[in-house]
């Protein structure tokens, strides 16, 4: 069966080539006809290949590390080798094909790294992305060139920069590389690294100067250090000078031109680097040294001092230097073999003002004529302080002939003449030696001992603290001098003053008024007698500076006490007074005591001549016995007085114990009882008195006229011997007051002792009694009774006045009838009596030494007790006060009043006159009895005395009973009272038969 | 004749006087020319096959060679720029210590694409020359060729994902290479070229081999 199959031919019809292969083949093929456009194109792109030679090539990569130009890539690092002989590194640079061109034989590579300097840092993207190569041609096409030298800097002048490149030399100042040239602080060039020339003298670097301040650089510009700063101090003050912050620490150059007018520098023009500025601004006009002459001069001597440098000087002009040295030893020229110093003087004859050509024959002329007219050479002390020679030329008159020596080896020869430098040394020495031998040493110790005692002194506490005290010390002044009461002081003053002003005035018008009544001689009679009390006084008042005190200090006490109320209540009292006192008969008073002066003048011009009878009648030795008597007895009583300061001083004591007493209390109770005073003064009647005093002043003085004419009576009637005889009586009864006086200053020690006693007392108690009874008191007075007393006295006052105007009528009577002689018999009795009284005073000593006693006996008592007593006793007046018959009392005493004035009505009604002469004979009569009276008053005093004694021992048993003898105080004070009960009966008796009054029944 | 025919342990279409559709495996009589189910044109045995197959591999070979020269990625780190080729990352990632990582790069972006290129030479040439190895192993050799040759684009991938990722500007910054591009291009090539081999060349040779076999018996 198989072969009935048809047969499949297995191989196609063949087919063209075209048909077999497939169109896929395309693929490859232009593929491969892309990388083989790619590799063509980069082969025909690539540039040549450039080699540059480094020294190293720290951080140059192959195939990474770029070329640039212009910080653009330009070409690339394709290997980096060794030149031949290892010693350098070879870098191969594959360059763009466009630059490569360019790259001819001013073209520069570099490698740029990064640097950190003193003016910044550069090249820091180098850090990360590593080195790369700098290249550096201009914009000309050239000749191709594959191998060069690369840079181990970058050039000064980059691609686009213009200027001139120079060379800087400095021959000791500092030039350091790399660092920027000012100019007026500006960069304007560069200074490239520093290096030592070929001959090693200099340093040298090569600097440029950048367009356009290339055109500032002159052939005469000079350049100069400006690194570091300098410091000048001067008399113009202290100078820190540095050009820039950046020069002081990176160095650097500055240059100026301070000539104009030279040509510009050319590239490759040397210039000279200065230190300083200054050194460079002198070395512009110091330089023209020009072409010098050289002399030679060989000084004798000491020449110490003299350096190479040293000045030459031509009357005072520097024209050269010394230059040469040398000890010179020549015994056959000198004829010693001493040592000369031989010096080389250069002289430029510039400075002598001579031309540069032929300038030195000029100046060797020069020399030569003047050294023939004395021109010489000599050492003189160029610098004290140093000791440094220079060389002068100087003219020396009269010196030896002399010649400049030409033909002298190895330079012409000047002569010399003496130096000028030992005189100065030995003055210097002398000075020296003087200063030396002073006593330095002494006088620093002694300012050294000063300076310690002045810190001493200052270091000391009192003089550091008397600033403080001197201080305070004004504060309190000013603090005194600002306080109010300081303040206030003139305004007091002015008070015052206008015070004693008004006082002044015041005392003026008193003065008017005393001259009128011509008191004045009146007053000086006062006066001398007061002046001899003042005498005792003085000496009595001794201790009264101290009472003064203490009372002082009462008063203290008492300024602390409620005075206001108790002015107030003295000043209504004082306005009251006023009141009374500018009622009208007030002020006619003085006119009234005129009058009354007026006619007592009369009436001493009376007794005047009455004197002068008296004066007949040796009436003056007597009454100067008397009046001796009467000194004695004051010389008594002064030396009774004696006792007296003692007692003031007790007193005074007392004071002070008053001072402690609560007075306030005390105070209150007068304060009120002022008022109540005041209250009684206020009445009417009270006002009315002064009225009244006048009438009755009226009275006395026709009175006085009276008693005038009286006493002339007298004078007609002997009356004056009979009045000698009385004074005569007066005169030993003053006698006798003096003997019994004697017993006064005893009497007053115990007084005084008993003082002391009482300023030992318990006074306090006492004084809240008194207090208690002050208040009573005032109840006492406020009673309508107590008021009604003024009125009664005022109308007891008229009804005086009446009397009194009887009286005058009487004495007119009496006048009239032989009163007179009535009189002078009773002038008679008196003397009798007085003549008693001197006997009777014989024995007051003795009754005075009793009470001596008494008072003795008083000091020994224990007083205390008796306070205590009187205390009580003061209660119990207190209560007696309160009771109802104290409070009657005073309307008994007005009624007593009353019958008195009615007494005295009827006194002046009743026929007084007729009874007057009856009067004066029962005068008479009293007066014998009282003579008789007189004549048992010894024996009375004896009994008195034995009541003393008595008294003596009652005072010693009141001690023991005192509620009996309050008791017999009451039952007496009721007595009291009952007496003033008689007084009234008795009054309405006398109501009733007047006569009884005055017959004495 | 009918004892050749039993010793096959197969007929052909091709023997059967037919002829298969490639795209939807309908078989037509060998005279037919184009499939009348699908309207491909057919073909018993594709004489432009082996053509085919040499031209993409020579595009494949052409470009792999600038994928290995050039570099493959562009990597920028701060200033540093590095570029480096296949091999060159493989290696420095070895001696960086990713030794595993160098592998399978080495692997995908070497051994493969090699190992690719040297199986369908090899089997292009024995479809014409004959060969000793069994059918069997050859075709299994295809369908691993077939099969591995997309995993090529790994290291396209790569380049393209970090590319994408790391761009951080300055600091960082990758870039693919010249090489990426050729490499891509030769593994399309490859794959085309291994696409355009006809695996039913192996078995006719192998019948061939066999009646010669035969005939010489």
């Amino acid at each position: 069966m198989s072969e009935d199959l048809p047969e499949v031919p297995l191989d196609g019809p063949r087919r063209s080539l075209a048909s077999r292969v497939s169109v896929v083949w395309l693929v490859p093929i232009g593929a491969l006809a892309v990388a083989l456009g790619i590799g063509w194109k980069q082969w025909s792109d690539q540039g040549p290949l450039i080699d540059v030679i480094f020294d190293d090539a720290g951080g140059v990569l192959a195939g990474e590390t770029e070329l640039r130009f212009r910080d653009v890539a330009v070409g690339l690092v394709e290997e980096v080798g060794f030149t031949e002989d290892l010693d350098r590194v070879r870098i191969s640079i594959r360059v763009a094909k466009d630059i490569a061109p360019f790259i001819d034989e001013d073209a520069e590579f570099w490698v740029v790294r990064p640097e950190v300097t003193t003016e910044g840092v550069s090249g820091l993207d180098t850090v990360l992305s590593g080195v790369y190569l700098r290249g550096q041609w201009d914009g000309r096409k050239g000749e191709a060139l594959t191998n060069f030298d690369g840079l181990d800097h970058a050039p000064l002048l980059g691609p686009d920069q213009q200027g001139i490149e120079i060379t800087l030399r400095a021959t000791e100042g500092v030039l350091s590389g790399n660092s920027p040239i000012l100019y007026k602080g500006v960069e304007a060039g560069r200074i490239g690294a520093a290096g030592v020339s070929t001959d090693g003298f200099y340093v040298e670097a090569p600097g440029v100067i950048y367009a356009p301040y290339d055109n500032l650089v002159t052939e005469t510009t000079r350049f100069w250090d400006t690194s570091g700063f300098s410091v000048k101090i001067g008399t113009g003050g202290a100078e820190i000078d540095f050009d820039s912050v950046a020069a002081l620490l990176a160095g650097g150059l500055a240059f100026d031109t301070f000539v104009s007018g030279a040509t510009l520098a050319e590239d490759g023009q040397i210039f000279e680097v200065y230190d300083a500025e200054e050194t460079a601004r002198n070395s512009v006009f110091n330089t023209p040294d020009g072409p010098s002459l050289n002399l030679v001069a060989v000084f004798d001597g000491n020449v110490s001092g003299l350096a190479v440098g040293a000045a030459v000087e031509l009357d005072g002009v520097r024209v050269g230097s010394v230059t040469g040295l040398n000890g010179l030893v020549d015994a056959e020229r000198f004829g010693d073999r001493g040592v000369r110093l031989q010096t080389v003087l250069n002289i430029l004859p510039s400075r002598l003002g001579m031309a540069d050509d032929g300038g030195v024959e000029q100046a060797l002329q020069y020399f030569t004529e003047e050294v023939a007219d004395g021109l010489r050479a000599r050492l003189v002390t160029g610098s004290i302080l140093t000791g440094g020679l220079k060389v002068q030329l100087i003219d020396v008159p009269g010196v030896e002939q002399a010649e400049l020596d030409l033909d002298a080896l190895p330079y012409p020869s000047v002569p010399v003449t003496g130096s000028e430098i030992s005189d100065v040394q030995a003055t210097a020495q002398g000075t020296l030696d003087r200063i030396n031998n002073l006593p330095i040493e002494e006088l620093l110790a002694s300012a050294t001992s000063f300076l310690e005692n002045s810190a001493r002194l200052i270091g000391s506490e009192d003089l550091q603290q008397t600033p403080g005290d001197v201080r305070a010390l004004l504060g309190d002044i000013r603090g005194f001098v600002g306080s109010e009461e300081v303040q206030a002081v003139p305004g007091q003053i002015g008070v015052v003053m206008s015070e004693i002003e008004l006082a002044v005035s015041d005392v003026r018008q008193i003065l008017d008024e005393v001259r009128e009544a011509e008191a004045v001689r009146r007053v000086l009679d006062a006066v001398d007698g007061a002046t001899a009390v003042t005498a005792d006084l003085d000496t009595a008042l001794d201790g009264v500076p101290e009472l003064i005190g203490n009372l002082n200090r009462v008063a203290e006490t008492a300024a602390e006490l409620p005075l206001d109320r108790l002015l107030t209540e003295v000043s209504g009292l004082a306005e009251e007074a006023r009141a009374i006192v500018g009622a009208e008969e007030t002020q006619a008073l003085p006119g009234r005591v005129s009058a009354l002066l007026t006619e007592l003048e009369g009436g001493t011009a009376e007794a005047r001549s009455l004197i002068a009878g008296l004066n007949e009648q040796q009436a003056v030795t007597r009454l100067l016995d008397t009046v001796d008597a009467a000194g004695a007895a004051v010389r008594t009583l002064d030396a009774s007085l004696a006792g007296v300061p003692q007692l003031v001083n007790r007193i005074d004591a007392l004071a002070a114990t008053a001072n402690e007493l609560p007075l306030e209390s005390l105070l209150s109770e007068v304060t009120g009882l002022a008022g109540a005073a005041r209250g009684l003064i206020d009445t009417d009647d009270a006002r009315a008195l002064p009225g009244r005093v006048n009438a009755l002043l009226a009275e006395l003085e026709t009175g006085t006229a009276e008693a005038r004419t009286l006493i002339a009576s007298l004078n007609e009637e002997q009356g004056v011997a009979r009045l000698l005889d009385t004074v005569d009586a007066a005169g030993a009864a003053a006698a006798s007051l003096d003997a019994s006086l004697e017993g006064v200053p005893q009497l007053v020690e115990r007084i005084d002792a008993v003082a002391a006693m009482a300023q030992e007392l318990p006074v306090d108690a006492l004084l809240d009694r008194v207090s208690g009874l002050a208040q009573d008191a005032r109840a006492l007075i406020g009673t309508e009774a107590a008021r009604a007393l003024p009125g009664q006295i005022g109308t007891l006052a008229g009804e005086l006045e009446l009397g009194v105007a009887e009286a005058r009528t009487l004495l007119a009577e009496v006048n009239a009838g032989g009163g007179g002689e009535s009189l002078v018999a009773a002038l008679e009795s008196a003397a009798s009596a007085a003549d008693s009284l001197d006997r009777s005073l014989a024995g007051a000593p003795q009754l005075i030494d009793s009470l001596n006693a008494v008072a003795g006996k008083a000091a020994d008592l224990p007083l205390e007790v008796l306070v205590a007593e009187a205390t009580s006793f003061v209660n119990s007046a207190d209560r007696i006060l309160k009771q109802d018959t104290a409070r009657a009392l005073p309307g008994e005493l007005n009624s007593a009043l009353a019958q008195l004035r009615v007494i005295l009505a009827q006194v002046s009604e009743g026929g007084v006159v007729e009874n007057a002469n009856a009067t004066f004979a029962s005068a008479a009569n009293a007066a014998d009895r009282l003579a008789e009276a007189a004549r048992t008053l010894p024996s009375l005093v004896s009994r008195a005395e034995a009541l003393l004694v008595t008294s003596n021992g009652t005072v010693a048993t009141i001690g023991d009973g005192t509620e009996p003898a309050l008791r017999d105080l009451r039952s007496a004070l009721r007595d009291v009272s009952k007496a003033a009960e008689a007084v009234g009966s008795l009054a309405r008796a006398i109501e009733r038969r007047p006569n009884s009054l005055l017959t004495g029944r | 004749m009918s004892g050749t025919v039993t010793d096959t342990p197969a007929i052909t279409a091709r023997g059967a006087g037919l002829v298969a559709c490639t795209r939807c495996t309908r078989v037509w009589p060998a005279e037919t020319a184009r499939c009348g189910r699908c309207g491909k044109a057919l073909v018993s045995r594709d004489g432009h096959s082996l053509s085919r197959v040499w031209a993409w591999w020579v595009a494949g070979v052409l470009c792999y060679i600038p994928a290995n020269l050039y570099p493959m990625l562009r990597t920028q780190v701060l200033f540093t720029v590095s570029e480096d080729t296949i091999v060159e990352g493989a290696i420095e990632l070895a001696t960086h210590g990713a030794p595993v990582v160098a592998l399978i790069i080495l692997i995908a972006s070497v051994a493969i694409p090699m190992g690719k290129f040297a199986a369908i030479a090899w089997l292009a040439i024995s479809v014409r020359r004959g060969s000793r190895a069994k059918p069997h192993a050859r075709h299994r050799l295809y369908e691993i060729v077939e099969y591995i040759g997309r995993w090529s684009m790994i290291d396209v991938f790569v380049v393209a994902i970090l590319t994408a990722l790391v761009q951080l500007n300055l600091a960082a910054s990758i870039k693919p290479g010249p090489a990426a591009l050729a490499f891509a291009l030769s593994v399309i090539f490859t794959m085309l070229s291994a696409q355009a081999f006809d695996p039913r060349l192996i078995w006719d040779r192998a019948d061939d081999d066999r009646h010669d076999r035969a005939a010489r018996a």
